[in-house]
């Protein structure tokens, strides 16, 4: 079986989306900070048990709040991959809204919290933001040493599956 | 001098392609102002392009008259290096109207701002956190 599913990268500006589409479609990583002011789309294929799966990744334009993204941005969404930057916390202070948001405008998508750049902080840093975050996060990544970052679709692959 | 109007078709034809496709993905028409169709035509529209392959199907559920718009769209193809706006519109039962427009010049200005707005942003922010840091300690 093959299926296609649309899936989007959002979150505050800064916070890696881009980085983690590149690393996740093309295997690349780039130090420097490029500002995203729209979206780029690009595909990847998957197997997840028997089915092949066309991972069509939206890499959207942050925004200090999800009501600010435009709203055909979400459209025929399944998978929503909503990612923060683990040394910012005001890139999670309002996760709780945004989220809540993201669930009334596409409530059968599947989302994914994701805290991005572990390799900046430590352990015991990561284990007091994630303690102390409004929702549950579902991963922690690294765009610039690929940590998880391969997991991270493989899971929201097999819950859209 | 040339009449208003074909001034304005002159100036505006240049910054936008219009592109006529069947519900099934068949390209019946485009005027070719942005990249040619030539080699294209032979493969439906939505495998042109990656964001129209992922929402296709949506896209097919359009009600008449019904447009929706992607701001902001960068570098859709090999062969459209820049920023556009994409605007479907169901102009028919079966026929699906796509206005490509090349904002380039004007989203690479907003983008210069955006970049170094953004990295103040983040710089004070992780400021923030060290000052807080330092205070707690």
């Amino acid at each position: 079986m093959e299926l296609n599913k649309k899936i989007i990268l959002t979150g505050s500006f800064g916070v890696g989306k881009t980085s983690l589409f590149s690393r996740f479609i093309y295997s690349e990583f780039d130090e420097k900070y490029l500002t995203t002011i729209g979206v780029k789309v690009d595909k990847k294929t998957v197997n997840i048990d028997d089915t092949i799966l066309n991972i069509m990744l939206w890499d959207i334009a942050g925004e200090v709040a999800q009501d600010k993204v435009p709203l055909s941005y979400f459209l025929g969404t399944s998978g929503i991959i909503y990612v923060f930057d683990l040394t910012r916390p005001m890139t999670y202070n309002n996760i709780a809204t945004d989220i809540e948001y993201l669930k009334n405008i596409l409530p059968e998508a599947v989302i994914k919290v994701i805290g991005n750049k572990k390799d900046l902080v430590t352990d015991t840093h990561i284990e007091t933001v994630i303690s102390n975050l409004s929702v549950e996060c579902d991963m922690t990544t690294s765009a610039k040493t690929g940590e998880n970052v391969e997991q991270l679709f493989k899971d929201i692959g097999e819950s859209l599956v | 001098m040339m009449d208003i109007e074909t001034y304005k078709l002159q100036y505006l034809s240049k910054h936008a392609q219009f592109i006529v496709f069947d519900i099934n993905g068949l390209l019946l028409q485009s005027c070719d102002s942005l990249f040619p169709t030539q080699n294209l035509k032979q493969d439906p529209v939505y495998t042109w392009f990656k964001l129209l392959e992922s929402i296709f199907e949506a896209i097919k559920t359009l009600e008449p008259d019904q447009e929706i718009i992607f701001p902001r769209v960068e570098e859709p193809a090999d062969y459209l290096s820049g920023n556009y706006d994409f605007t479907f519109i169901r102009i028919s039962q079966k026929e699906i109207l796509l206005i490509i427009y090349d904002h380039t010049k004007l989203y690479n200005r907003l983008r210069n701002f955006q970049q170094k707005c953004n990295q103040v942003n983040v710089e004070n922010q992780h400021l923030q956190w060290e000052l807080a840091s330092l205070k707690n300690k």
